[in-house]
């Protein structure tokens, strides 16, 4: 086969496995609607509560804002976070990874001409395909019910670096859940420790408040931190609360953090890969 | 040249030794103590392109541990594989390309798929080209009675049309190697038939080099001619089936028939070991350099109806092998 054949036939390849496990997931769709419906739940609860906190403000005389950020900035920041989740987290991936592992069926793959690193991104690429195909139908009624809390209008830049954002957030989503579940190379039972990365990246990522609103040495040290790729910055920059000058240098952090997640989980791969054909299989 | 060349090839497994019960957790936190398992031992030998052989041994025995440092999956502790030239540990996609590796309790289809779709994506890993696709793809669902279900979905298929279907998947691409461990396992009667006969053909059709486990007997009987016998980790036989029984079996089986009764247990205990002894019929256990003379004496000394000098069935004879006894006396 020439050179061009091949790299047109290992990109089909993947493309194949991508579009089968798309159909895969469609077998599921009825899950991905009432997941899309559903997830929205806690949005409700995060809505009254800041609604607490800031009438509480209010009532005190102390300024409208937290953290430079109004309630309908709030609001609008909680529901953008669904987005923004929906790109960066990849639900399954370190128990998948960890379990092929430790059961060795990591074996399968191993004796196919194939590169199970990117077999698992198509596979989570796959299920975000299918989440977005429904959710393109539950956000946007859920979005047009929240109008009201909408205050900006976003400019042109800042549309394109929230889409490079989402890019950021995936990327970063899938990595560094591959390398948590690659631990499984090395320790037998993980579950505990992801328990705890699980909630740190929870709150690193700026789920739980936004990460502009925490003390500013915290904030400094979460400016440079990965996870805020997550969640925090695709809102924020949507939201207009990034200055132009900022967006270049804070998508450029953003690629770098995926340089060095790409580099180190390649080499947890292939580290991880000699002590388990040393040690079992 | 040999199409698989095993030269010493050893895989010594450490494994953490624990002391029982919770202190023994506690102190194996702190100190560790490790023992080695050789679960491949010193084994050799090749095979020629186009030969179906069988790798026969009890459960641990090491055959699976062999076929995964064959498929590259495993890195030898010592010693040397080569298949078709290649190291499989290289894990090069060259290699990948022309080798295949199915195992019985291990399933590569995708569970909520119709199967048809995990064939369509094993095509497409190995890079067939569509027409050689098609065209075997038709005559192994034909061969194997499977061309009605390609569209059901993988998990409401049986045990036995899975084990087709795998198959399928992993012949695609054509391989020049196939090794396949435990082909057989768990499957029926009938489906066991099915998937040896399949083998059988495929292998004489298409002259591909087949290295099979089972521990069952049977499998190896109706496929392969050579067996190689490994037990805990270590070569034990290599060779011809038949001549199995004449390495490890010292001893011949001697049934008699006779005409009235009255023999007793001591007059033929003389001649060899008496397995079976009723009012007409015995069954002796006689030394192989002995047979002429016993049968010669048995027919002399009563009256015989019948007689019938038989090889110890070859099951026994690997289960002694199996059980670690040199040979049967």
């Amino acid at each position: 086969m020439s050179e061009a054949v091949q790299t047109k036939s290992a990109f089909h390849k993947y493309w194949v496995i991508l579009s089968t496990r798309t159909q895969e997931d469609m077998a599921y769709r009825a899950n991905y609607v009432f997941g899309a419906i559903f997830r929205f739940l806690p949005l409700v609860t995060m809505i009254f509560l800041w609604w607490a906190i800031y009438a509480g403000r209010k009532a005190t005389g102390a300024s409208p804002l937290i953290g430079g950020m109004t309630y309908e900035d709030m609001v609008v920041y909680n529901a953008l976070m669904y987005v923004a989740r929906g790109f960066s987290s990849v639900p399954g991936t370190m128990s998948d990874i960890s379990k092929d592992v430790k059961d060795g069926l990591l074996n399968r793959y191993l004796i196919k001409p194939i590169n199970y690193l990117w077999y698992q991104v198509m596979y989570r690429l796959a299920h975000k395909l299918v989440f977005w195909y429904i959710a393109l139908l539950t956000f946007p009624p859920i979005f047009f019910l929240m109008r009201r809390y909408f205050t900006h209008w976003p400019t042109l830049w800042e549309c394109g670096a929230f889409v490079i954002s989402l890019f950021i957030a995936f990327s970063i989503g899938m990595l560094f859940c591959s390398m948590i579940g690659m631990l499984a190379f090395w320790f037998l039972e993980i579950s505990g420790f992801l328990f705890v990365v699980m909630m740190l990246e929870f709150f690193m990522s700026g789920q739980l408040i936004p990460l502009n609103i925490l003390p500013a040495y915290l904030h400094q040290v979460l400016f440079f931190s990965p996870f805020g790729y997550e969640g925090y910055w695709p809102c924020v920059i949507l939201m207009g609360k990034v200055p132009q000058d900022q967006l270049a240098q804070v998508l450029l952090i953003g690629f770098g953090w995926v340089g060095i997640f790409y580099g180190l989980s390649r080499l947890m791969w292939s580290r991880g890969l000699k002590r388990y054909s040393a040690v079992g299989g | 040249m040999p199409i698989i060349e095993v030269d010493h090839l050893s895989k010594i497994y450490r494994t953490q030794k624990r002391l029982p019960g919770l202190g023994g957790a506690v102190q194996g936190l702190f100190n560790r103590e490790y023992t080695e398992v050789r679960a491949v031992d010193d084994v050799s030998f090749s095979i020629e392109e186009g030969e179906l052989v069988g790798f026969l041994g009890p459960n641990g025995a090491g055959k699976t541990t062999t076929l995964k440092m064959l498929s590259g999956i495993l890195f030898p502790t010592s010693g040397t594989a080569k298949v078709m030239g290649f190291t499989p540990s290289d894990r090069k996609n060259e290699y990948r390309r022309q080798f295949a590796l199915v195992m019985g309790q291990k399933n590569q289809l995708w569970w909520d798929l119709p199967a048809q779709e995990s064939l369509y994506l094993n095509k497409e890993i190995y890079g067939v080209e569509d027409n050689a696709y098609h065209k075997i793809l038709d005559e192994m669902t034909e061969l194997l009675q499977v061309k009605k279900l390609m569209g059901i979905m993988v998990r409401e298929l049986s045990l036995g049309e899975r084990m087709k279907f795998e198959l399928i998947a992993s012949l695609l691409h054509s391989p020049r190697v196939l090794l396949l461990d435990e082909p057989t396992i768990g499957l029926d009667v009938v489906a066991q038939k099915n998937i040896r006969e399949f083998i059988k053909d495929y292998n004489r059709r298409t002259k591909t080099t087949i290295l099979l486990t089972s521990h069952y007997m049977n499998d190896i009987q109706a496929l392969c001619e050579r067996v190689v016998v490994i037990n805990q980790g270590k070569k034990m036989f290599d060779g011809k089936l038949d001549a199995v029984v004449e390495k490890f079996s010292q001893s011949k089986i001697i049934t008699v028939t006779f005409k009235d009764g009255g023999v007793t247990n001591e007059q033929l205990s003389k001649l060899g070991q008496v397995l079976e002894l009723t009012s007409v019929k015995a069954v002796l256990k006689v030394p192989r350099e002995q047979v002429k003379k016993a049968s010669n004496e048995i027919l002399n000394q009563f009256d015989v109806d019948d007689i019938d000098i038989e090889e110890v069935p070859i099951e026994e004879v690997i289960e002694k092998v199996f059980a670690g006894a040199e040979a049967d006396q």
